[in-house]
């Protein structure tokens, strides 16, 4: 497995890209967290409109991706406590609502990166060198994300 | 056991077990130091056994350690899935 990141030597041990180090903690909640592009735009879109509720298919048409693949990203960011959910006749309705305030200034700082260093969060996303050891831990998960 | 398999043995499970402590070291995923501990103690056992040169049919005990690192690989896969399982939060 080649290390497609230089590992820096910065104080706080970050992830040095091409451009400057990323904070540990924010790189480790983007790779642990994050599995594709879309779930961060599902996730960044939900943010920025913090007090909209959204049906799957609101979402769907806003991003411009399949329906079944969003309901899928919306159910994952809920059960992972960064959505909050509301059932509804209609089906289930998420909003913007991160359980702890540690996790929402996270995200924010996420979508800031997202925003000034897109390469280097698709890097982390897909590029990341223990990428092929994440698989193989995701492979004892019974229920797959 | 024959000292040559018994030695094989150790080294192989110590040998698991690093590699795990490196995933672990890597990824920080607790399955990893989990699956580290496990490997280790089952070198510990094989260890014991030839040291002391039991033999285990007399000694049905020596086998705890080896219950223990099979029941720490169960209770890795258990925990790995709870991490992903929580129950979404209503809106208020």
């Amino acid at each position: 497995m080649g290390d497609q990141h230089d590992r820096g030597s910065k104080p706080d041990g970050g992830l040095r890209t091409s451009s400057g180090p990323i904070p540990t903690e924010l790189a480790q909640f983007i790779q642990e967290h994050v599995s594709s592009l879309e779930q961060l735009e599902v996730m960044f879109l939900l943010r920025d409109t913090a007090a909209r509720e959204w049906r799957a298919d609101e979402v769907s048409r806003q991003l411009g991706s399949s329906l079944m693949s969003i309901g899928r990203r919306l159910e994952h960011l809920a059960e992972a406590r960064f959505l909050k959910v509301r059932h509804t006749e209609r089906g289930p309705v998420y909003q913007h609502g991160p359980e702890s305030e540690e996790m929402a200034a996270l995200i924010d700082a996420a979508a800031k990166l997202y925003k000034e260093r897109r390469l280097a969060v698709i890097d982390l996303v897909y590029g990341r060198p223990e990428s092929d050891l994440r698989a193989f831990s995701d492979a004892f998960m019974l229920k797959k994300k | 056991m024959n000292d040559l398999l018994s030695g094989a043995l150790i080294l192989g499970f110590l040998v698991i077990a690093l590699f795990f402590l490196r995933f672990w070291r890597s990824t920080r995923d607790r399955l990893f130091a989990i699956f580290a501990l496990s490997f280790s103690l089952m070198a510990v056992n094989r260890l014991i056994l030839a040291i002391a040169k039991l033999p285990e049919d007399d000694f049905p005990y020596v086998y705890l350690v080896r219950l223990v690192a099979n029941a720490l690989i169960i209770y890795a896969v258990i925990d790995k899935n709870r991490a992903h399982k929580a129950t979404p939060r209503p809106i208020p």
